[in-house]
């Protein structure tokens, strides 16, 4: 269930976070949803081959990752993205447990928007940071 | 930093050297809702400042968002 903050209730330097285990079956569910069906991300016997030696997660499940962390947790049920920017540093692979972590890091009053820094990290090593804006509606 | 024609031009998408304060959502094929609200966020960041609902809702043209950001401090 999602949480419900209000604009007020947000404030500069409030964070939330969640881990997850990135499951094989949520890969194969995202490549079918995206059509994303590169070899690298859904062919061991490719990906093997490569400099990975094993499938790499898609960066966008990430991305649709943080999507969960603004739209269930910060702000919540309240929330709508309007940008999200993701710079990827390290790959993800299926089994990997990692952290997507948001920080308020600006608010626009006029707006009712709120701007987060994002970090997904496995065992601390920072796999992807950024940065999102979302709304609050009234 | 990035100029306030930098930002202008970034977002509305039209050059940098056409951009006036007599310019308006009529002028600007991109100045929908959407681009006017994060146009709004990239100014406030890149300028530090914050703008109050009116400020926002009122500004009908560039010029007037030039304005407002004079009216806090800032040399634009």
């Amino acid at each position: 269930m999602s949480k419900m903050l209000q604009f007020t209730d947000i404030a500069v330097g409030q964070a939330a976070s969640f881990e997850t285990l990135i499951a094989e079956e949520a890969v194969a569910s995202f490549a079918k949803l995206s059509g994303d069906e590169n070899p690298l991300h859904v062919d061991e016997s490719y990906a093997v081959t490569t400099q990975f030696g094993k499938r790499v997660v898609h960066g966008m499940y990430l991305g649709a990752l943080v999507s969960r962390l603004v739209g269930m947790e910060l702000p919540g049920t309240k929330a709508l993205l309007v940008r999200e920017s993701l710079t990827f540093k390290g790959p993800a692979f299926i089994n990997d447990t990692i952290e997507v972590r948001g920080e308020v890091t600006r608010k626009s009053e006029a707006l009712q928007l709120v701007t987060l820094s994002i970090t997904i990290t496995r065992q601390g090593e920072v796999l992807a940071e950024g940065e999102v804006l979302a709304t609050v509606l009234p | 930093m990035k100029t306030f024609e930098q930002l202008v031009s970034e977002k509305f998408s039209i050059p940098v050297e056409e951009v006036r304060d007599e310019l308006s959502s009529k002028d600007i094929p991109d100045w929908d809702s959407m681009n006017y609200l994060l146009f709004i966020a990239d100014v406030e960041k890149e300028f530090s400042v914050s703008f109050s609902m009116d400020e926002v809702l009122g500004a009908s043209t560039l010029g007037s968002i030039r304005e407002a950001l004079r009216a806090k401090g800032v040399e634009v």
